[in-house]
């Protein structure tokens, strides 16, 4: 695809003009481009460039300003692909620079450019299992063929990650958009991310981008009323423009009345997308029928009238014990319980518990050590091991390192904090000390304490473990954010993942990785030194492909394949999110929740 | 002076926050006994008489300042191999309906009663398990038998807590709520200036008053781990550091929480 001319394109559109309506190509190889279910019928726009702003923007690259379309769905849509074969018909257009054919996008956009609706997530409180019922519901929207989208307005989190426009979201909401089935999510899945600092302030990023650190007090009487508003308001807005659905996941509990009325993240969010809401509550600790009333009767008159229906989650033992007491609710609310879901056995990715913790005994397993570093940042990485013959443990005690067979210094938020926590409880030594005997891989922040100096204006301190002989430079704040894709260096076997650091490695090592880029060279990326067993990359998401992953665990010499072991992350994720839904959609009644998403369209 | 504590969920603070007013009563020289009606769980305590109780009760009878004694928790349910096992008394008994049960409950109470200037109770769970209202002989189902008046903590760590406790309250039958004298919101993090309208919001729709917010405290109740019969000793060393950290998070409670009005309004 990479080298194909305006002549070409036109060609196409004059093949697809001849052709009429094809429908969904699920054969296609580079399909789905957009979501699965999509209409390939005009795989080349014929509109292109429109620029509607409504659905794309001119981006800058090397070669000029070039029209992005990338997140239009609009063409892709079945019913306005049927509209639009047919009116090329009835108007006997056949060649690609008709200048009648802009008018059809006129009048189907007239016809068909709908605003999507919303459907929120909310929970009574946090940990209620909000994000994985979104998950859920967004598979269960995307198998009925609609193009459907999740939403965090704003996400407290550590784990972020990469979207494919370079901006960096919620981890969560990433997976989120994997159940959706959409191939480009983009910085509106998550327009605010905010990220607890050493300092006690948080680094607030809005659309992808830093743009500041505030205290609680900036956050909510500066930030929130001015900035965040605007930006939660502008992604309703595109998302509701480009999908039929937008599942959206409210965040802690939407009852908290004391500050209620700077909530950005649950009920006004809500009435911005006018969304209908379902209450999530979690049986676990007990009390979850007086949350959930508690939950909605607390909410302002009008915000309750968008709550539509409840879940209970995570109920151990047998459901029908709670028949009366659902009733009770019921008639006292008059909101229907849409049912109860189980517990759910699943291995879905951490949030930011690190609630994965759940490798039971570990005889005969490989014990991976993760070092629990201060701020430890996007421990996500390690998602994919849960699923081979792996024991996970995240410890701040150096003893643990001794029967390690891996050892991960993961990413942190706080360098010079995670250097100085491992010089005073001689985490260092340790680490150091097991130089040789077990594969060491550090990732990101990690990666920069495993080399030796630190310089430059940015520089938290003066250098790290000197595991490698590198330094680390930082000159200003530049942070490089991008999805990449490319080999591993050792082996040629393919990788991808992303990156989010600052900083720059220099170094005489061999490379770990080998990037490739559309149309440039391919560039060396971290360090590896086979025989001191050490690993070093910006690189996140390095476990996700099979090459490295196996690699790694091949070197502890107790490597047994586990059924995944030759397969990609993003696979095992999906099969996953294919059991979610799967438990989901038959723990709550999809008549009701069918009706709900009729009413709402 | 009589009290029970329930709570909004379970791990809501109840056991440590009974064994702290236990404490501020014995310090003020009033002979407390703490009860339970009903202990679900895996570990349990053996009284010097053999008996069976569970390890929070035991505790607590420390924090008294007496020796742990069976009809402080007079049935508890005991997981073993999967199983629950029950045990009245004490001692293993077969299956018995909730009104025997309930009676005797009410009759070690009644005794404990008679026995010491304040009884402080420990409900169980959450208050406000509607479906096993029926069933229920450790919450409200029991403090309506002798009229026992009631705080309500709430645990705020997972946020909701002004939900949990407007809809405990509000799940609790009109005619038991007058027992409802007040709540406390546990394990809180943070400046509680930023709580008061919500605090004052909840006192005026359902009448109880907040009696505190109390700080998260760094506390674990030597109560987690057992030998293999599920049976749990403590050696006076683990008695006496628990008494000792106990002491200075009463501390905290007395600055955080109005121990003295829950004194008087349970004493009316």
């Amino acid at each position: 695809m990479d080298d194909i001319s305006i002549m070409d394109c036109l060609k196409m559109v004059k093949c697809e003009i001849d052709k009429g309506w094809t429908g969904p190509n699920p054969d296609c190889k580079f399909g789905p481009c957009h979501y699965e279910g999509q209409d390939c019928t005009y795989c080349f726009c014929p509109f292109h460039p429109c620029g509607d702003e409504d659905l794309g923007e001119y981006i800058d690259t090397p070669n000029g300003k070039y029209w992005s379309c990338v997140y239009c769905h609009f063409i892709h849509r079945i019913p306005v692909c049927r509209f639009i074969a047919s009116r090329i018909t009835e108007l006997r257009i056949r060649e690609p620079d008709d200048p009648r054919l802009r008018g059809l996008l006129t009048e189907a956009k007239e016809r068909f450019m709908v605003p999507g609706k919303a459907i929120m997530v909310l929970g009574a409180t946090s940990d209620a299992g909000k994000s994985l019922i979104t998950a859920a519901l967004c598979r269960i929207i995307s198998r009925k063929g609609y193009s459907v989208t999740p939403m965090k307005t704003q996400n407290m989190s550590l784990n972020s990650m990469i979207a494919s426009d370079g901006s960096e979201v919620a981890s969560i909401q990433m997976v989120q958009a994997k159940a959706a089935r959409i191939r480009h999510p983009d910085r509106n899945v998550n327009p605010i991310l905010i990220k607890p600092m050493g300092s006690g302030k948080t680094q607030t990023i809005v659309h992808g981008k830093i743009f500041g650190e505030f205290g609680v007090n900036e956050y909510y009487e500066d930030f929130i009323p001015s900035k965040g508003t605007e930006a939660v308001r502008e992604s309703i807005r595109l998302q509701k423009d480009r999908y039929e659905y937008v599942v959206m996941e409210g965040a802690g509990s939407p009852a908290e009345i004391n500050i209620y009325h700077r909530d950005i993240a649950n009920m006004r969010a809500a009435e911005m997308a006018d969304a209908d809401c379902i209450l999530v509550v979690n049986m676990k600790w007990g009390g979850a029928f007086a949350y959930a009333l508690g939950t909605v009767e607390l909410l302002a008159d009008d915000d309750r009238k968008r709550v539509k229906g409840i879940i209970f989650n995570n109920m151990h033992g047998d459901a029908s014990s709670l028949d009366s007491g659902i009733k009770e609710i019921e008639s006292i609310l008059g909101i229907p319980v849409l049912g109860v879901v189980p517990h759910l056995d699943l291995p879905m990715p951490a949030e930011d518990s690190m609630t994965m913790n759940r490798s039971e005994g570990k005889e005969g397993k490989i014990n991976v050590i993760v070092l629990k570093l201060p701020k430890i940042a996007n421990f996500t990485d390690l998602d994919p091991l849960y699923h081979e013959n792996v024991h996970i443990k995240y410890t701040e005690d150096p003893r643990d390192l001794y029967d390690a067979d891996v050892i991960i210094i993961p990413g942190t938020k706080d360098i010079k904090a995670s250097v100085e926590w491992m010089r005073s409880s001689g985490m260092d030594v340790s680490v150091i000390a097991m130089k040789g005997k077990v594969p060491i891989v550090g990732i990101c922040g990690g990666y920069q304490i495993m080399c030796a100096s630190f310089s430059g204006t940015g520089a938290p301190c003066a250098g790290g473990l000197g595991l490698f002989d590198a330094t680390v430079k930082w000159t200003g704040n530049e942070e490089t954010k991008r999805q990449v894709k490319g080999k591993l260096a050792l082996t040629g076997e393919d990788m991808k993942g992303y990156e989010a650091y600052s900083g720059c490695t220099e170094t005489n090592a061999q490379p770990l990785f080998t990037l490739s880029f559309f149309k440039s060279p391919s560039v060396n990326e971290g360090s590896a030194d086979v025989g001191e067993k050490l690993f070093g990359t910006y690189v996140h998401g390095l476990f996700d492909e099979p090459g490295f992953r196996r690699h790694i665990l091949k070197m502890t010499g107790k490597y047994v394949p586990s059924g995944y072991s030759d397969v990609s992350y993003d696979k095992i994720l999906d099969e996953t999110l294919d059991k979610l839904a799967d438990a989901v959609g038959s723990s709550i009644d999809m008549n009701a929740f069918n009706k709900m998403l009729e009413v709402c369209r | 002076m009589r009290l029970l504590f329930v709570g909004t969920t379970s791990n809501a603070g109840k056991t440590l926050m009974t064994a702290l007013f236990c404490r501020y009563l014995r310090r003020k020289m009033i002979m407390v006994a703490p009860f339970k009606a009903l202990n679900l769980s895996s570990t349990s305590f053996r009284t010097a008489d053999g008996d069976e109780i569970g390890t929070g009760q035991a505790l607590q009878a420390w924090a008294s300042d007496i020796e742990p004694d069976v009809r402080m928790n007079p049935v508890l349910l005991k997981a073993e191999d999967g199983k629950l096992k029950l045990l009245l008394n004490g001692r293993e008994t077969g299956r018995m309906p909730r009104k025997e049960l309930l009676a005797h409950a009410v009759a070690s109470y009644d005794e404990l009663c008679d026995m010491y200037e304040a009884v402080v109770a420990e409900g169980s769970g959450s208050a406000a398990e509607i479906n096993l209202r029926d069933h229920d002989i450790a919450n409200v189902g029991f403090a309506a038998e002798r009229q026992i008046p009631m705080v309500l903590i709430g645990n705020i760590e997972r946020g909701g807590v002004f939900a949990g406790l407007y809809g405990t309250w509000r799940l609790i039958e009109e005619k038991n709520r007058h027992l409802l004298k007040g709540f406390i919101i546990n394990k809180y993090y943070g400046d509680k200036d930023i709580l008061r309208s919500g605090i004052e919001r909840i006192e005026s729709l359902t009448g109880m008053r907040c009696f505190g917010v109390m700080p998260h405290v760094n506390v674990r109740l030597p109560e987690e781990d057992s030998s293999e019969d599920g049976i749990r000793t403590y050696s006076d060393d683990e008695i006496n550091s628990f008494i000792g950290s106990l002491d200075s998070i009463l501390d905290t409670a007395n600055e955080n929480i109005d121990m003295h009005s829950i004194f008087r309004v349970t004493s009316e």
